[in-house]
């Protein structure tokens, strides 16, 4: 007999062939004739077992629906009856004893609970819908696990999934004459209208916050019992900005409502726009009771999403308004690019189709350039910047649509000021000189890219930086801010040509030339600054607030387990911005080279930093990411230092604790190294300075580039602000 | 159940987990005398000729396993490999007591979607399937255990490869063959 695993192998080359080619790969690759016979067979026998070989299957979801009976508690909650079930648990009703009130619990299937796999992702679902609070997204309360029962709980909705109802729908159809389809009372076009373009509204906040759902369907939006959808199950959703992500494959997710992209079966980048167009598979079996891409197999129904284009939802159901037809074509579209580009489009043609008003789509016939056109007229915003779309920026030339470019309003409410963009350059590692484009309280296109957009007004001032992507439409609320009030605590540090890298030439001399004067925090955010923000803006507190031993008492001390998102709303709260990697190194060693007040690099020893510097003290696990362990709390309390205590390491500038206590989040982003043109990794920013929780501190630590996601937060990482410097005589050569 | 199993299940979880196969082998023999009780008390409650599922089976089962035991995170492979070998064979003894009852002795498996149920390849002998997932173990072992873990554990194709720790295109693939010498075996013989 032949090598079985040779023959296992053949036959998946054979079958991950066309059908056509398999039997001249075979007739090449197998010269016994016998086992090329028995892998022919094989062959014909895949094709013949139907999908449901040995299995079952279903429209929505083949999920065996395992009855098990769960415990009559967990944790806190009371479970009343089984709900439904999911990919990887099955959802109870429960009463939550404490808050005494219902809510959705879901549990982790049992025999997955030991895998850590599936619980990581478990738990990466809890998280992923933790960061969103919207009313189209269904919040989860807690996470936890009780006596080997891994569960999440939410807010429980009452009501039906959008499967059940087009379910019904479709049963009400099949009961009378398939051929009239009288669809109009079971769910109506109108109905149809608001469920998706609401459902449209909560994908596009989760998508400007990085996250994407990618198993959008019609059994993962809920109902209310007014109606008014609710998306859930974020267990293979991808945070843009996070390392960790759920396994992908075509293999995970619904096929029938899977984007071309995702049914590639190749890694490739699938982006929000992949969801725009599972909301509009979802929408075409809304309006027609039927799937896009149908076919009897998993491998038929990805073979159509890849190639075929699906029929008019029109020819299926004559009553559905000629521009309905062309926003769910629009969003089935199988080139990205020419899909919607935000879930806010989506959704706002939506509306104009139920208000009887012109949507923005156009049929593809009409042409690309009409559709331009009538985009730019209506968001009226061509400002002189917006001629800048098309150039290189630092050797990295963009390609994209004219109308995918991001567009930005400023509002800065009843204060009109001057908008400036500086645009961060991958080649220099720094952002460019401020470039004047506009007035507040208006839009403005930008390239994708960072970018830091300052407001002047009357020497009211405001900053921001943010990552822009293809096709996105951001709305910033800016509240300006007085310099004067800003700059307390702050210190001033001169730009220009003397740096202490002149005297040992490196990468960063030349940059060091070009740096701006800045302002910057003496300290860093202290526990006690944090909590004035987080009651001001009711922001998120830092996870290590809400342990059990936190102490009040720690005012004083910085502020850590904060992720990058936290520091820049910080910041931006504050009136100022994070410093960027290259102000921060120009801060902690000034003009002369010195680190600190005390002698010079080369005089160090370890000791010294450790001692002076409250660096490099502990040297197991603690200082890695926020667990809630109890030797985090134990270890933070006996090593970070308050913010304003003094030991030894102050710059000649005066700045505290440059080089230890807690390292510090940067603005700037990691640049992969040697790399032609430079890779930038907008998610990724660079970390500066050493800390007390490392494992290690050296000197040469001040300019190491560690980067980090900017979701990620640890138990020794904190942050400071920095701010530009007064542009007002600086503008005048803008003019 | 007595305490005294409970205490014997964690003792034999934990012999498990250092590769005593003995321990495994105790273990195996409450699972089995577990889901038999659990299988008979369904089977009871089930009108002539409905279908009992495997997955429900296990399920519960295996919850009453965790009721009695403190468990550490298991190697789930290990014992969910177990269960449905538990599941096969009473599901084999099932069918061969019923053995006047020919194809599928009263033991189906089913797919949620009705409307197909009428296609054969939704009844499977049991008996058959045992003894052709017998051979196919012989060449390859990952797809007898893909196929085992699928269609006696109740697992899904995404459940099997995180229990396996394979990528799910690896264990579709595996499936694939398996599927396609399976349905041979059934078919042409």
């Amino acid at each position: 007999m032949e090598e079985p695993s040779s023959e296992k192998k053949i036959f998946l080359e054979a079958l991950s062939l066309p059908s056509d080619a398999r039997a001249s790969f075979l007739r090449e690759n197998v010269k016994d004739s016998q086992q090329r016979q028995r892998i022919e067979t094989l062959l014909r026998h895949h094709e013949l077992a139907s999908e449901t070989f040995l299995l079952g299957s279903s429209r929505h979801g083949a999920e065996m629906t395992p009855i098990f009976t769960p415990p009559a508690k967990v944790g806190d909650f009371e479970i009343i009856e089984r709900v439904g079930a999911g990919g990887m648990g099955i959802v109870y009703l429960a009463t939550d004893l404490v808050l005494r009130r219902r809510i959705a619990l879901k549990l982790l299937a049992p025999h997955l609970t030991g895998s850590d796999r599936a619980r990581g992702q478990f738990l990466h679902e809890a998280r992923v819908a933790a960061r969103l609070s919207h009313p189209g997204i269904v919040p989860v309360f807690s996470f936890g696990e009780d006596n080997g029962v891994v569960y999440i709980a939410t807010e429980y909705v009452n009501g039906c999934t959008l499967a059940d109802r087009i379910d019904r729908a479709a049963e009400k159809t099949q009961s009378t004459d398939a051929k009239q389809r009288p669809l109009g009372q079971s769910f109506s076009i109108h109905d149809s209208l608001m469920i998706m373009a609401e459902a449209a509204e909560a994908l596009e906040y989760a998508h400007q916050h990085s996250v994407i759902h990618r198993d959008v369907k019609p059994t993962n939006i809920l109902l209310d019992d007014h109606g008014k959808p609710r998306i859930t199950d974020f267990g293979i959703a991808k945070v843009l900005t996070d390392e960790a992500t759920p396994y992908t494959s075509a293999g995970a997710g619904s096929c029938h409502y899977m984007s071309p992209e995702q049914a590639a079966l190749r890694s490739v980048k699938v982006d929000h726009r992949s969801d725009i167009f599972s909301l509009g598979a979802v929408l075409y079996e809304c309006l027609t009771l039927s799937v896009p891409f149908p076919g009897d197999t998993r491998e038929e129904v990805l073979e159509q999403v890849r190639r075929a284009k699906p029929e008019s939802p029109k020819s299926i159901r004559r009553e559905i308004p000629h521009d309905l037809d062309t926003v769910c074509l629009k969003a089935l579209e199988r080139n990205p690019l020419h899909r919607y580009q935000s879930a806010a489009h989506f959704a706002a043609d939506l509306r104009s189709i139920a208000d009887n008003k012109p949507i923005l789509a156009r049929p593809p016939s009409l042409g690309r350039r009409v559709h331009e056109t009538l985009v730019t007229r209506r968001v009226a915003l061509i400002s002189a910047a917006s001629a800048l779309g098309g150039i290189a920026i630092g050797g990295l030339s963009f390609v994209w649509a004219s109308d995918d470019r991001p567009t930005v309003y400023i509002d800065s409410g009843q204060i009109s000021g001057e908008v400036y963009v500086q645009t961060f350059d991958a080649v220099s590692g720094m952002f460019t000189a401020p470039l004047k484009f506009g007035r507040t309280n208006a839009s403005h296109r930008l390239t994708p890219g960072l970018h830091r957009i300052i407001v002047w007004s009357d020497r009211q001032f405001a900053e921001l930086s943010r990552v822009f992507a293809v096709g996105d439409h951001i709305r910033l609320s800016l509240t300006l801010h007085n310099p004067a009030i800003v700059h307390e605590n702050m210190r001033r540090v001169e730009g220009g040509a003397k740096s202490f890298f002149d005297s040992a030439p490196s990468e960063y001399s030349s940059k060091m030339r070009n740096l701006d004067a800045f302002w910057i925090d003496k300290n860093e955010v202290s526990n006690a600054d944090y909590r004035a923000f987080v009651e001001a803006t009711n922001h998120r507190p830092p996870p290590i607030w809400s342990s059990e031993q936190f102490d009040a008492r720690w005012d004083a001390l910085p502020v850590v387990t904060v992720t990058f998102d936290d520091a820049q709303a910080y910041a931006e709260w504050a009136g100022k911005r994070l410093p960027t990697h290259l102000e921060w190194l120009r801060a902690a060693r000034g003009t002369s080279g010195n680190l600190a007040t005390w002698p010079t690099t080369s005089d160090l020893t370890l000791e010294d930093i450790t001692t002076h510097a409250n660096a490099g003290r502990v040297n197991d696990q603690v200082h890695r990411r926020w667990t809630d362990h109890p030797g985090q709390l134990e270890a933070y309390s006996q090593h970070a230092r308050p913010v304003n205590e003094r030991y030894g390491d102050d710059t000649v500038g005066g700045v505290v604790h440059m080089f230890g206590n807690v390292s510090e989040y940067t603005e700037s982003p990691f640049i992969e190294p040697k790399t032609d043109p430079p890779v930038v990794h907008l998610n990724q920013r660079i970390i500066a300075g050493n800390a007390w929780g490392d494992l290690v501190a050296s000197p040469g630590n001040l300019e190491r580039i560690e980067q980090d996601f900017m979701t990620e937060s640890t138990i020794s990482r904190g942050f400071r602000c920095a701010k530009s410097d007064d542009l007002l005589q600086k503008n005048e050569n803008h003019e | 159940m007595a305490t005294a199993t409970r205490g014997r299940i964690t003792e034999l979880l934990a012999a498990t987990r250092e590769g005593e196969t003995d321990a495994l082998d105790e273990l195996y023999r409450i699972v089995h005398d577990d889901l038999r009780k659990v299988a008979a008390r369904q089977m009871g409650r089930l009108p002539l000729k409905e279908v009992l599922q495997p997955t429900a089976l296990v399920h519960e089962a295996y919850l009453r396993l965790i009721g009695r035991a403190d468990l550490q995170p298991v190697d789930s492979r290990q014992f969910f490999g177990m269960l449905s070998m538990a599941m096969r064979d009473i599901m084999c003894e099932e069918a061969r007591r019923q053995g006047s009852l020919k194809r599928g002795g009263g033991w189906r498996r089913v797919g949620l979607d009705e409307t197909s149920a009428s296609s054969a390849d939704n009844t499977v002998d049991v008996l058959a399937l045992h003894r052709a997932l017998e051979n196919l173990k012989q060449i390859d072992p990952e797809g007898e255990e893909i196929v085992r873990l699928r269609f006696f554990g109740g697992l899904t194709l995404q459940q099997v490869a995180l229990v396996m720790d394979l990528s799910v295109s690896t264990a579709q693939r595996s499936w694939n063959y398996a599927k396609a010498w399976l349905h041979t075996q059934l078919t042409e013989n």
